[in-house]
């Protein structure tokens, strides 16, 4: 029994469904790591562009030099007192991607997010699949530990009967992210911040004890899964598209008091957001509006995103229903909801209903939502 | 003919475009050029494509000669108005009884019985089963009897008949495994209800052969091989 007091999964239990002896090629991220907010900011950015390239599984470890509180997706109990208890003690507070569990990172503990496709993955494989790709990472710091001492449980990483991590779990498409903390002494309790009956209680700064460099860190982790597993291994130096990407969240998300404070995800990052809600198969009607929105996605470039949903099938280009990690907007939703077929929606609102737009009127309304939106003007 | 990325709505094969052949649709049987059409000459005309539930039920079941409760279920299943799972599905059930008892050759003023059954189902919300303890697909089965029958609370004989289709139908979609799943509702209810007609009110309806589910991919909650309904052959061919 582990310390939660839940029969935990040994590392001896795993299945074959997915096994990391299996992955050809593991990528290093080797570019700078930010630091603060701008981390999160960094782990979407990989993910999506290790989704947009259908990358392999990629790796990346870092230290916090200044500790940084990524709270789940979902709102927490007590969540206002809990961000007053941070900016009181000095720590910068951002929302993640995934509804779990609260991360605290920090100079005392190992930040790590492994970015791999998701494989279908049923949801009681999940945590053998994590054992089989966080082992090395563990193995990695601790080389002490038998690879059977670690196990996973509830989003715990846990060595003996100590938990001296946490992650967290969040989808992109067909590829899965996990982001986790690790404590980078096996004899210490991972300490956690706990939202208590009697109040907030935040513990984990007052141990700062060691410094590791996070290079040793990296070496230690490929001299693992050298051994381990064989895999050919490969650097991923940052790309402009991952910087941009980056640059984009850190602005226009995780900075963002709306996302942040109230789980308001932006519709898309800087642009509007253009929707059309069309039937399956495409109509005349909904091949018109195809092209006319087609039109305005590449007249107005950097201002402008485009999606197109059809009707009981998802995304146009996805055909799988809603992808993880993208939502319909409020007007593709009621559009749903009503039937209302084909639809177009700008910005969350619908605009046009079972009618065609006339071109120049909607690129009207798209300037007016960019400049209310942004207050500048879209020419 | 050239391929595009589209499955096809009734059958899943790849669709083909066309060069404005006139094809009959697949729901509504309207003859019309055609832009997409599959292998199996499978078409949905540009109406149906943006019908809402409502309306590719009652034009399908009008339309439509088929007394294969089975494959009506399956074909409007398969609409995109139709999600995996919500209300529309109480719609279907009575639609569905009362299209086939009719084609069996027990003929009915079809289009306004069905709007009369609609309106009726359309009564049962989101989540009525958990909690009106009345799952909407079930509640087909005595909706369909008592528009069969004339049934009204003042005919204590059909009231009666009414009541004991309702207790068949719910008890079979309660004996059904522990998820919310309205597809299994669909046709455990249409097989329960098919049964209730032949045998209680000795109309010639075709029995609904065991149901094998079409849908199973598309549900994270689905029990697979746990469910009556799921074809035993996709899991072998999972294991080899």
């Amino acid at each position: 029994m582990c310390t939660t007091g839940v029969p935990i999964l040994r590392t001896e239990q795993i299945g074959r469904r997915f096994d990391v002896k299996q992955a050809s090629v593991v990528r290093f991220y080797t570019g700078p790591n930010p630091g603060g907010i701008w981390d999160a900011a960094l782990d979407e950015a990989i993910l999506r562009v290790t989704c947009e390239d259908h990358g392999p599984l990629t790796v990346r470890v870092w230290l916090n030099k200044s500790p940084v509180l990524v709270l789940p997706r979902s709102p927490m109990q007590k969540e206002g007192a809990f961000i007053q208890e941070c900016s009181t003690r000095g720590i910068h507070v951002t929302r993640g991607l995934s509804g779990r569990r609260c991360l605290l990172h920090g100079p005392s503990v190992l930040s790590f997010s492994l970015v791999d496709e998701s494989n279908a993955l049923a949801s009681g494989d999940l945590e053998r699949e994590i054992c089989q790709l966080l082992s090395p990472v563990i193995r990695g710091i601790q080389s002490e530990i038998p690879t059977s001492e670690i196990a996973f449980d509830q989003g715990h990483v846990i060595v003996g009967e100590s938990i001296v991590g946490a992650f967290n779990t969040s989808y992109y498409f067909d590829y899965l992210m996990l982001q986790g903390v690790v404590h980078v002494h096996s004899n210490q309790h991972f300490t956690t911040l706990k939202i208590t009956k009697e109040g907030t209680r935040l513990t984990c700064l007052d141990q700062i004890q060691s410094h590791v460099s996070s290079q040793h860190i990296m070496d230690a982790i490929k001299k693992s899964i050298a051994q381990n597993h064989g895999l050919q291994m490969t650097n991923m130096p940052a790309s402009v598209r991952v910087t941009e990407l980056m640059t984009e969240l850190h602005q226009w998300k995780y900075t963002n008091n709306d996302w942040v404070y109230h789980q308001l995800e932006p519709l898309a990052l800087g642009r509007i957001l253009l929707e059309s809600y069309l039937a399956y198969p495409p109509t005349n009607r909904c091949r018109e509006i195809i092209a006319i929105v087609d039109e305005i996605s590449k007249k107005y470039a950097d201002k402008v995103e485009c999606r197109k949903w059809l009707r009981g099938r998802g995304l146009m280009s996805w055909l799988k229903g809603v992808p993880p990690g993208l939502r319909p907007s409020g007007g593709v939703v009621q559009a749903s909801k009503k039937n209302i077929v084909p639809a177009v929606v700008v910005q969350g609102n619908i605009t046009h209903e079972r009618k065609v737009p006339v071109y120049d009127d909607l690129c009207e309304i798209v300037e007016t939502a960019y400049n209310v939106t942004f207050g500048g003007t879209s020419e | 003919m050239n391929e595009i990325g589209f499955p096809c709505v009734v059958c899943g094969k790849r669709l083909l475009e066309t060069r404005g052949d006139v094809i009959s649709c697949s729901y509504c049987g309207h003859d019309e050029k055609s832009d997409f059409v599959c292998k199996d000459r499978h078409f949905v005309c540009e109406t149906c494509r943006t019908c809402t539930p409502t309306e590719i039920i009652l034009k399908t079941s009008v339309a439509t000669p088929t007394d294969d409760s089975l494959f009506l279920a399956n074909l409007l299943m398969h609409h995109p108005a139709i999600p995996m799972s919500g209300p529309e599905h109480h719609l279907l059930v009575p639609a569905i009884l009362l299209t086939a008892t009719h084609n069996a050759g027990h003929r009915m003023a079809l289009e306004s019985r069905l709007r009369q059954a609609l309106k009726r189902a359309n009564r049962f919300g989101l989540g009525s089963c958990a909690n009106l303890g009345a799952c909407g697909a079930a509640m087909g089965v005595p909706i369909a009897i008592s528009l069969l029958i004339g049934a009204e609370y003042t005919k204590p004989e059909e009231r009666k008949t009414v009541l004991r289709a309702s207790a068949v139908a719910m008890t079979a979609v309660a004996n059904l495994p522990a998820l919310r799943c309205c597809k299994a509702s669909v046709y455990s209810s249409l097989s329960v209800g098919t049964d209730f007609i032949r045998r209680e009110l000795e109309l010639g309806v075709p029995p609904v052969p065991h149901p094998t589910c079409h849908f199973e991919g598309n549900s994270l909650e689905c029990v697979r091989q746990e469910c009556p309904y799921f074809e035993q052959s996709k899991l072998d061919g999972d294991l080899t």
